[in-house]
C-alpha cells in the first residue's frame, strides 16, 4: 500500500506541475502515462503509447462526436440556435432563472440523443454560450448549467458508459438504461433547483426580465422553435424507431442541420467550409486529449493503483454507508486522473463483489457509479467537460472548474438521494422488464 | 520556408476537415445501404476516418490556439518569465510529440512488416490508416518546434494570435450569424443585450 | 520469473476460469517458481489488442479470439464453417490437424500457440419461435464478416454489420431482430431482454488460442519452459471438457431466464449442411497450398 501512496503522489505531482506550468493538456496526459510506466513497471512505454493511442482514436462509438459538434457549428452559423433561444424566452419569463434552464434542458435532449458527456457538452455550449453572453447572463452560470449538465449524456440513454459497465459486470444493458431515466430526472430537477435558487437569491447578476407578451404573442413567436423542434424529433426519432443506431443518428443530425440552414438561405460555401473546419478543431482538440487520456489510464492499469485502491477498500470491512462513502472519495480522487469508461473498467468488476456483499443492488450501483464518473467529467485537473468548455469559451481551465462546482456538489446530493431511497433506479426496470 | 510551414499545417487541416466529412459520407452511405438490404460497412473505415481527421488535424489547430492548456499562471507571467513558460511548454511538447512520432513509426512499420489487416469486412492493412497517425504527429512535431523557434527569437507564439472561442469579447460570433431581422424578438434582444452590458 | 497475461473476459467465463488453472499448474509445476498474474476482462488490454500487446512483449502471454483475424488467414476462421468440425470430438480433430500450420504461422508474427480452447457451440436468437426457414424471411440478423454475411442471406435473412457493442440498443429499438452466437454471448449482452427464443444449433465451435511472446519465451530457464508447456497441453484439454460443460450450464442460463431452448428444425439443418459446402468451396478459394493441405488432410481422418 505504501509504494502505491507513493506512486500516487508522485503522478498527481507530475500531473499538477506540468499542468500549472502551461504544457498542453493531452501532451500533459501522455507525459504521466509515460512516467507511469517507464518508472514504476517493466513494459515497454513506446510501443504501448503507440498502440493505445492509435486503438483509441478510430474508435466507431467516436465518430459521433465531431458530427455532433459539426451539427452545433451549423445551426451556430445559421440563426437556428438564435432562433431557438428567441423562441424560449418568453416561455421561460416566469421560472427563476429564465434561460439558464435552457442549458439543462437543452443538454437533456441532447442526452438523449448523444451516449457521451463531452458530446452533449460541446453541441449544446457552441450554441448557446453566446446566446447567453448576449443576452447577459452569468457568465459563471453559463458555464456551470452546461458543465454540470453535460455530464448528463451518460445517465439518459443511450450512453456508453452504461455499455461499458454492462458489458464487464454482466448486467442488462437495457434494464441500466431504463433505471437511468428516473435518476437523470432527479439530477434534472436538483439542478433546475439550484439554479432556481441561486438566480433567486442573485437577483443583481440576472439580466433583466422585461419580456411581455399575450400567451398568444408567445405562441406565434414559438414558431422559430419548428426547426430546432423538427431536427430534434428527426435525430431522436431515428434512433428510437430502429432506422439508425446512436452513432450513426450523429449524421442525421448534420444532414438535418445542412438541410434547415439552407431552407433558411445562411448556407453559404463560406458557412459551410467554416463550420467545417471550426468542427474539426474543436474536435481534434478532444480527441486529441481523449488519446492522451487513453495512455495515462492503461498507466494507471499497468500500475495496478485502482485494483489496489478497492481491494484495500475491501480490507476494510465497512458498513454499507461508510463503504458508499469510502467509494464515492475514491472514485472522485480516480476521476481526477481517469476518463470515464476507464475508471469503470479498472474498478467495476472489483467493487461489485463488495457492494452486492453488502446487499445492495448492481443495476443501482451501476447508475450510482454512472453519477459518479459524471462527476469525474467536471473535476480538475482531467474533466472532459471542462476541457470542452475551455475549448468552446477560451475561460481558464480552473474557472470553468469553479463555475461547475456547485454543480459538482449537486450530483453528490443527488447520489444522497438515489441513496436514500434506491427504488428510484430499481422501480421502473422492475415493472418494465418483469421476468 | 515560412510559407511553405504555414501551408502545411494549412493542406493537412483541410484534410483533417476532409476525413471529417468522410464519416458522414461513410455513414450515409451505410445506412442507404441498410435500407436497400445491401452489405456496407463503415464502421472500420469511419473510425480510420476519425483518427486521419484528428491526428492531420493537430498542427492546424495549434496554430489557430484551440488545443487547450491551463492558462491561469501564463496569463499572470510577464517579459522573461512569460517567455521562459513558453519555451519550457513549447519544448516539453516538440519532446513528447517526437517521442510519439518515433513510436508510431514502428508502430507503422510493425504493421507492415507482419502484413495485419483490419478484422472487419473491408481488410484495410492496418499500416495506411496508421499512417494519418504518424503523418499528423510528424506535422505537430514541427509545428511545436516552429513555435519554439519562434519564441526563442523573440516572435509572439502563433497559437495566441488567432483563439477564436464563443465568449470572445469582440462578440464575433454574432457578426458571423446573419443579420437580424428587426422585429418582435429580435430587437427586444438586443435591448437587453445593451442594458445588461 | 513473473509474466504478465491479458486476458478480454470475465472473471466467470469459462475461458477465464481455464486461464486460472493454467496459470495454478505453471506454478505448481515449476515449484512456485514461475507465476503470472492475470488481467481479466480487458481492465489491461482489450480483447482485441491482445495479440498485439503479446508480440511487442508488453504482456508475455494472453488469450486471443482466432476469428478476429481471419481476414490476415483463412485458417483463423476455418472453425466457424458449420458442420466441418461439429461435436467436441471432431473439434479437437481439427484443432490436432492445424496445430503444425498454426505453429509455423504465430511462428512468423514472433509468437508461440500454448493452448486452444473452443467456444460453445451456436444457435439463433430470435424474438419469434423458429419452425422452418420461413421464419427467418425479412428477420433482420446482425453480421460482423463475410461468412457469416453470406451464411445469413442463404438462410434468408436480412443482414445487416454492427458492432458488437450497439447489439443491445439494435435490439431495444428494432434494427435487428436476430443473432447467431454461442449462449455464452448471449448470456454477455443479457439476450433475453430482447429476445424470447435461442434455437440451438450446435455445428461448429470458434476456438481462443492462448499465445506466449516467443522472445520470452525463450529466454526461460528450460525448467519453466516445460512447466509451461505441460501446463498448456493440460489447458487445451481442459478447455474442451469446460466448454462442453459450459453449453449445458449456459442453455439451462438461458431458460431458467425465461427464453425457451430448444434445437433448431430439421429443415434449417439441412440448409446448413448445404451452406456448409458452399462455405467450404469459398475457404478453399482464398486459402493457400499449404492451408488446403491442412482441411484435406482433416477431411481424410473423418
Ligand atoms: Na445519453
Ligand atoms: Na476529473
Amino acid at each position: 500500500m505504501n509504494e502505491m501512496i507513493i506512486i500516487v503522489l508522485v503522478l498527481f505531482g507530475a500531473l499538477l506541475a506540468l499542468l500549472a506550468s502551461g504544457v498542453w493538456v493531452a501532451v500533459t496526459l501522455i507525459v504521466v502515462g509515460f512516467i507511469a510506466i517507464a518508472a514504476f513497471t517493466p513494459s515497454p512505454p513506446d510501443s504501448l503509447l503507440a498502440i493505445t493511442v492509435w486503438d483509441h482514436s478510430w474508435n466507431w462509438a467516436l465518430t459521433a462526436l465531431p458530427l455532433f459538434v459539426w451539427m452545433g457549428e451549423i445551426l451556430t452559423r445559421s440563426r437556428l440556435s438564435q432562433d431557438m433561444f428567441s423562441g424560449l424566452a418568453p416561455w421561460l419569463s416566469w421560472l427563476p432563472g429564465r434561460l439558464l434552464h435552457v442549458n439543462i434542458i437543452g443538454c437533456s435532449v441532447m442526452a438523449a440523443v448523444a451516449g457521451s458527456s463531452a458530446v452533449t457538452a460541446a453541441t449544446i455550449g457552441r450554441m448557446s454560450l453566446p446566446e447567453l453572453k448576449k443576452r447577459g447572463y452569468s457568465e459563471s452560470m453559463s458555464l456551470g448549467t452546461l458543465a454540470g449538465a453535460g455530464t448528463l449524456g451518460l445517465l439518459i440513454p443511450p450512453s456508453i458508459m452504461m455499455i461499458v459497465y454492462g458489458i464487464v459486470t454482466q448486467q442488462s444493458i437495457a434494464r441500466l438504461f431504463i433505471a437511468g431515466l428516473i435518476p437523470g430526472l432527479v439530477i434534472i430537477s436538483l439542478f433546475m433547483g439550484y439554479v432556481i435558487i441561486w438566480s433567486l437569491i442573485n437577483r443583481d447578476k440576472m439580466p433583466p426580465n422585461d419580456i411581455r407578451m399575450s400567451f398568444m404573442e408567445k405562441l406565434w413567436n414559438s414558431r422559430r422553435l419548428i426547426p430546432v423542434i423538427v431536427l430534434i424529433v428527426l435525430v431522436i426519432g431515428s434512433i428510437y424507431t430502429g432506422f439508425a443506431t446512436p452513432t450513426e443518428a450523429a449524421t442525421i443530425g448534420v444532414l438535418g442541420a445542412l438541410g434547415l440552414a439552407w431552407v433558411s438561405r445562411t448556407l453559404t460555401l463560406r458557412s459551410f467550409l467554416d463550420g467545417l473546419m471550426g468542427a474539426m478543431r474543436t474536435s481534434c482538440m478532444i480527441t486529441f486529449i481523449i488519446a492522451g487520456a487513453s495512455f495515462l489510464a492503461i498507466g494507471m492499469a499497468f500500475t495496478g493503483i485502482p485494483a489496489a485502491l478497492a481491494a484495500w477498500v475491501e480490507g476494510l470491512g465497512l458498513s454499507t454507508w461508510m463503504l458508499l462513502v469510502m467509494l464515492t472519495l475514491i472514485y472522485i480522487v480516480l476521476g481526477c486522473f481517469l476518463e470515464g469508461a476507464s475508471m469503470i473498467v479498472l474498478t467495476a468488476s472489483i467493487a461489485l463483489p463488495m457492494i452486492q456483499a453488502a446487499g445492495l443492488d448492481p443495476i443501482w450501483f451501476g447508475i450510482y457509479l454512472i453519477i459518479v464518473v459524471e462527476m469525474s467529467q467536471i473535476t480538475p485537473p482531467v474533466g472532459f467537460n471542462l476541457f470542452v468548455l475551455q475549448g468552446m469559451s477560451g475561460r481558464d481551465l480552473m474557472v470553468i472548474a469553479r463555475s461547475a462546482f456547485p454543480f459538482f456538489m449537486v450530483m453528490i446530493l443527488g447520489i444522497v438521494v438515489l441513496a436514500t431511497w434506491p427504488g428510484l433506479v430499481t422501480f421502473l426496470p422492475d415493472l418494465m422488464m418483469n421476468r | 520556408m515560412r510559407r511553405f510551414l504555414d501551408t502545411l499545417y494549412l493542406l493537412s487541416g483541410y484534410l483533417a476537415a476532409f476525413f471529417l466529412m468522410m464519416i458522414a459520407v461513410l455513414v450515409v452511405a451505410q445506412v442507404a445501404a441498410r435500407f436497400f438490404g445491401v452489405i456496407f460497412e463503415s464502421t472500420e473505415t469511419g473510425g480510420f476516418c476519425l483518427a486521419a481527421s484528428t491526428f492531420l488535424g493537430l498542427a492546424h489547430t495549434l496554430k489557430r490556439g484551440c488545443h487547450i492548456r491551463v492558462s491561469l499562471f501564463i496569463h499572470k507571467a510577464r517579459g522573461a518569465t512569460r517567455k521562459a513558460i513558453e519555451l519550457w511548454s513549447t519544448g516539453v511538447a516538440t519532446v513528447v510529440m517526437g517521442y510519439v512520432t518515433w513510436a508510431a513509426t514502428h508502430m507503422v512499420y510493425e504493421s507492415w512488416f507482419y502484413e495485419e489487416l483490419s478484422p472487419g469486412m473491408m481488410a484495410v492493412p492496418i499500416w495506411i490508416p496508421q499512417l494519418g497517425m504518424l503523418l499528423g504527429c510528424a506535422i505537430v512535431t514541427i509545428a511545436f518546434a516552429d513555435e519554439f523557434c519562434r519564441i526563442a527569437c523573440g516572435a509572439e507564439a502563433a497559437y495566441q494570435e488567432q483563439s477564436e472561442t464563443a465568449l470572445s469579447d469582440d462578440d464575433s460570433t454574432s457578426a458571423r450569424v446573419a443579420p437580424q431581422r428587426a422585429d418582435g424578438i429580435a430587437s427586444h434582444n438586443r435591448l437587453e443585450r445593451g442594458r445588461a452590458s | 520469473t513473473e509474466w504478465v497475461m491479458a486476458s478480454g473476459y470475465a472473471d466467470d467465463n469459462f475461458h477465464t476460469r481455464n486461464l486460472r488453472a493454467l496459470i495454478a499448474d505453471v506454478e505448481e509445476l515449476s515449484g512456485g517458481e514461475f507465476k503470472i498474474q492475470l488481467h481479466s476482462n480487458g481492465t489491461l488490454i482489450k480483447l482485441d489488442g491482445i495479440r498485439r500487446a503479446v508480440q511487442s512483449n508488453q504482456v508475455q502471454i494472453g488469450e486471443i479470439r482466432l476469428g478476429v483475424y481471419g481476414n490476415e488467414d483463412p485458417m483463423y476462421i476455418l472453425d466457424s464453417i458449420p458442420f466441418l468440425a461439429n461435436g467436441y470430438d471432431r473439434a479437437w480433430a481439427l484443432k490436432e490437424a492445424q496445430m503444425p500450420y498454426f505453429e509455423k504461422m504465430f511462428a512468423r508474427l514472433g509468437l508461440m500457440p500454448l493452448s486452444f480452447s473452443p467456444w460453445t457451440g451456436q444457435g439463433f436468437y430470435t424474438k419469434n419461435e423458429i419452425n422452418s426457414l420461413e421464419d427467418f424471411k425479412g428477420q433482420r440478423a446482425r453480421v460482423y464478416s463475410k461468412t457469416t454475411a453470406k451464411m445469413g442471406e442463404m438462410l434468408g435473412f436480412e443482414t445487416t454489420t454492427l458492432p458488437f457493442s450497439e447489439i443491445p440498443q439494435a435490439f431495444a429499438t428494432g434494427l435487428i431482430d436476430a443473432l447467431f452466437t454461442s449462449p455464452q454471448t448471449g448470456i454477455d449482452i443479457q439476450a433475453w431482454d430482447n429476445t424470447n427464443h435461442y434455437t440451438v444449433v450446435g455445428a461448429l465451435n470458434t476456438k481462443n488460442a492462448v499465445i506466449v511472446n516467443q522472445r520470452a519465451f525463450n529466454r526461460l530457464p528450460d525448467a519453466h519452459k516445460q512447466a509451461l508447456l505441460e501446463a498448456g497441453k493440460r489447458a487445451s484439454k481442459r478447455g474442451w471438457e469446460y466448454s462442453e460443460q459450459a453449453f449445458k450450464d449456459q442453455l439451462q442460463v438461458l431458460r431458467d431466464k425465461g427464453m425457451k431452448v430448444k434445437d433448431a428444425p430439421e429443415e434449417v439443418m439441412t440448409r446448413l449442411h448445404e451452406i456448409s459446402k458452399v462455405l467450404i468451396e469459398d475457404w478453399r478459394v482464398a486459402a493457400s497450398p499449404e492451408a488446403i493441405e491442412v482441411l484435406d488432410a482433416y477431411l481424410a481422418s473423418q
